[in-house]
């Protein structure tokens, strides 16, 4: 997967809700319904430049089986990064379907 | 900002701590999935295979969030660095003909310097010392453009002359070295 689809995939999981790294790539995966399988190779990196740049912020914290697990959570910044994506994500797929879909 | 800044800094300094926690993360990711494919049926052993499968390679995973931190390069020129005096200290007469060669070199080089420096670069100690000129009497029937100047002409000229603020004469003196050491040393005013 394209590591900028990545990015805005993982910032629209976190606008949801907060994770941590195995929740994401879960989620992300069962969205897709299985289309997407998010490594390991792939997502950490990516939140690690998601972090950098300000938009996802990362906090330890004991998880529900009682383990520091380290929770993502998006920050305004990452909304609104969010958001612009998103409008130009739906503008370049709605195009590219226009035109498949030309006879 | 003050946020960036400070995790520049924590991944200058405490690198290891981050990969270590990397390691962490890493692994109780691996774990949860394990567990998941445990809970669905599958045996221990199994389960760990699959999720490696589908997971990627967690060693990987780790030297790529490595790469990715501030301190990264800094890392690399260490090593470098002892790598480099490694060699050197294997091949002790080829590393001494080296800092030689070099530190003549940088010797020739600031000596140089330091007189082009005293000599061109630096400017006279004076308000302006782009108003200073000097001043000669040219003699053109012997064919003498900068010759001396009679004290007397000086003295008129002083008198004179309204475009210098000022007009000064010196004397050159040649000494021997012996008697310079009596000797005034010749100014000039």
């Amino acid at each position: 997967m394209a590591a900028e689809k990545l990015d805005l995939l993982i910032l629209k999981t976190l606008a949801l809700a907060s994770l941590h790294g195995y929740g994401i790539g879960q989620r992300i995966e069962q969205r897709s319904e299985g289309v997407f399988r998010v490594t390991l190779g792939s997502l950490y990196p990516a939140l690690q430049r998601l972090e950098r740049d300000g938009l996802i912020d990362a906090e330890w914290k004991a998880s529900d089986n009682n383990r520091r697990a380290r929770y993502y959570r998006i920050t305004p910044a990452g909304r609104r990064r969010l958001a612009a994506e998103q409008k130009d994500w739906e503008r370049v797929a709605a195009a590219v379907t226009r035109i498949l879909k030309a006879t | 900002m003050v946020k960036k800044l400070w995790r520049r800094w924590n991944e200058l300094w405490h690198g290891d701590r981050l990969d270590r926690e990397a390691q962490d993360e890493l692994a109780h990711h691996l774990e949860l999935a394990v567990a998941e494919k445990v809970g669905a049926g599958a045996d221990g052993s199994e389960a760990r295979r699959q999720a490696r499968l589908e997971l990627g390679d967690a060693e990987e995973a780790r030297e790529r969030l490595r790469e990715g931190r501030a301190g990264f390069w800094l890392d690399s020129v260490r090593k470098d660095a002892a790598y480099a005096l490694r060699m050197l200290r294997k091949r002790p007469t080829f590393s001494a003909v080296c800092v030689i060669t070099i530190g003549l070199g940088v010797g020739a080089s600031t000596a140089l310097f330091a007189v082009v420096d005293a000599v061109v670069l630096r400017p006279l100690p004076l308000p302006e010392p782009a108003a200073l000129v000097s001043i000669y009497d040219p003699n053109p029937s012997i064919g003498v453009e900068r010759s001396g100047v009679a004290s007397g002409n000086l003295a008129d000229w002083r008198r004179r002359a309204q475009r210098f603020r000022g007009i000064a004469g010196h004397y050159t003196m040649g000494r021997t070295p012996a008697a310079e050491a009596r000797a005034a040393p010749t100014t000039r005013p």
